[in-house]
């Protein structure tokens, strides 16, 4: 009985002992796992993170708006009451750069542009406009007066024609001491609502 | 286990923060902003208006200090060394060029602000000189922008479009002082529009607004060609105070006030007040910008000679 119970308190104690190797060998290796643990936390949470903001600026209720450019024939003419000289206050991003004395502007692209002294009451006409889209268009009109007349509100009239017709007609006007720098916005109707409203609906 | 997730949280606290700097370019350049060195108190302004607080902008001359008699510390070497461009006004305002010899000792990019101006030329004693005051009218001062703009905008590509929307305003600002300076004299007549002044800076803010200027010392207060006080010119001064009636002369904020003083006293006139030349005023002064500048001189010219 007495060895009987030897033996089986020998092999519990062997039994003992293996698993604590065991157990000690298991912490080491888990130990030298640490780092790639922690690099393969950070990579789950960084792909987490990039995944949400991915989805984020998808879901973000933006959607781009295409433009139809719209049919016809448009022109401009531009009247100015006064005046125009180049802009001796006109930033000049290189050095060759001559200051614009009057630039006219369609949805932000330039459509004239003057470099040279504009007697005022001429009118200048820019043809063939290929920037007027279908919808909201804005236009840009920008003069110099000469330095000895800025103290006066000057004024400009702006035509627009599509197809010989004229479809707006504005006056700009600048106040003292600066140049004339105004905006413009009109609708341009798709060609077949024109047409509809030509015969009568 | 705590560790470990106290790493990974840092990490990945960390992680973003760097894509997100490596996206834009903006918040990588200001962790370290490009510091620009200016020559003078008017070429800080106008650079300070164009970069606003994306470059670090540094003056070398005090307010109130002498550009033509100045002479660069160990301290403004230092500086210059610190500097990713150095700009300087040109037409030898900067006496000896001392700018240009300090960010070439430094090796440094230098930008003459005054390029592309149309210099007024003086003659004095058979010599010719260019007058270096050309930021005396706005519309000079339109060049001196223009050229720190394209000069900050190779320099910091990334920030271009911020310093040509922000030049784009400064310039119409300029533009409204031009116009509102000619609104303002016209209170005075043309025949009562004389400029008596301690040296010669006068000369461009004259012409463009119609004034006859006078001066007892040359265009630099230092010892170039044509420089300092002679008595002929003295004599000259105090004549044209006499014939022209004049009714009051000024003294300058960076130069000795005694001549013009004892000048007043001579020809039986008063002293119309001080006005901004060569530096500008002292931070927290109304002259402390180039616009606030123009507007004292003016108001102080104005209030003497109506």
């Amino acid at each position: 009985m007495v060895e009987v119970l030897g033996e089986g308190v020998g092999e519990d104690l062997l039994t003992r002992r293996s698993s604590l190797i065991l157990t000690s060998l298991k912490a080491k290796r888990y130990q030298a796992m640490r780092p790639v643990l922690a690099v393969c936390v950070c990579f789950v949470l960084l792909g987490g993170l990039a995944l949400f903001m991915s989805s984020k600026h998808e879901g973000s209720g933006f959607r781009t708006v295409e433009s139809k450019p719209a049919v016809g024939g448009f022109s401009l003419e531009i009247t100015p009451s006064f005046t125009v000289e180049p802009d001796p206050f006109a930033l000049r991003t290189s050095s060759g750069e001559q200051p614009a004395a009057l630039i006219v502007k369609v949805n932000g692209r330039e459509v004239l542009r003057r470099e040279d002294r504009v007697e005022g009451g001429a009118p200048l006409v820019a043809q063939n406009i290929t920037e007027m889209i279908e919808g909201e268009n804005e236009l840009y009109v920008e003069a110099n007066p000469p330095l000895d007349q800025a103290n006066n509100a000057h004024a400009i009239r702006a035509k627009v024609v599509r197809d010989g017709e004229q479809i707006a007609d504005r006056t700009l006007w600048s106040e003292p001491g600066v140049k004339l720098a105004a905006t413009f916005r009109i609708q341009v109707r798709p060609q077949e609502e024109k047409r509809k409203d030509r015969h009568g609906r | 286990m705590a560790k470990l997730l106290v790493i990974a949280a840092c990490l990945a606290l960390m992680a973003p923060g760097a894509s997100h700097a490596q996206e834009s370019p903006r918040t990588d350049f200001m962790a370290r902003k490009p510091l620009l060195v200016c020559s003078t108190t008017q070429i800080a302004d106008f650079t300070r208006q164009i970069v606003g607080d994306r470059c670090d902008v540094r003056c070398i001359l005090a307010p109130g200090a002498d550009p033509h008699t100045y002479m660069p510390t160990p301290g403004d070497a230092q500086l210059t060394l610190k500097a990713d461009l150095c700009l300087q006004n040109g037409l030898h305002l900067e006496g000896k060029n001392w700018m240009a010899a300090l960010a070439r000792d430094a090796g440094k990019p230098l930008v003459t602000c005054t390029d592309g101006i149309k210099p007024i030329t003086l003659e004095q004693g058979g010599e010719k000189v260019n007058d270096p005051h050309s930021w005396f009218t706005p519309r000079n001062a339109a060049v001196y922008v223009n050229n720190i703009v394209r000069a900050v905008s190779e320099l910091d590509p990334a920030g271009k479009w911020e310093y040509e929307a922000r030049a784009r305003l400064y310039l119409q600002q300029l533009r409204a002082l031009d116009s509102w300076i000619r609104e303002q004299f016209n209170v005075i007549p043309p025949h009562k529009r004389i400029l008596v002044t301690s040296h010669d800076a006068f000369n461009y803010f004259a012409e463009e607004y119609g004034f006859k200027n006078r001066a007892p010392v040359g265009w630099s207060t230092g010892v170039e060609i044509g420089a300092g006080m002679t008595p002929e010119r003295r004599i000259q001064v105090i004549d044209s105070i006499r014939e022209f009636g004049v009714k009051a002369v000024f003294v300058e904020t960076s130069v000795n006030p005694k001549l013009v003083r004892e000048i007043a006293t001579d020809a039986g006139v008063k002293v119309g007040g001080k006005l901004y030349s060569d530096s500008m005023g002292e931070s927290g002064s109304a002259g402390e910008t180039y616009i606030g500048m123009m507007r004292e001189n003016v108001l102080t010219i104005i209030g003497a000679l109506r």
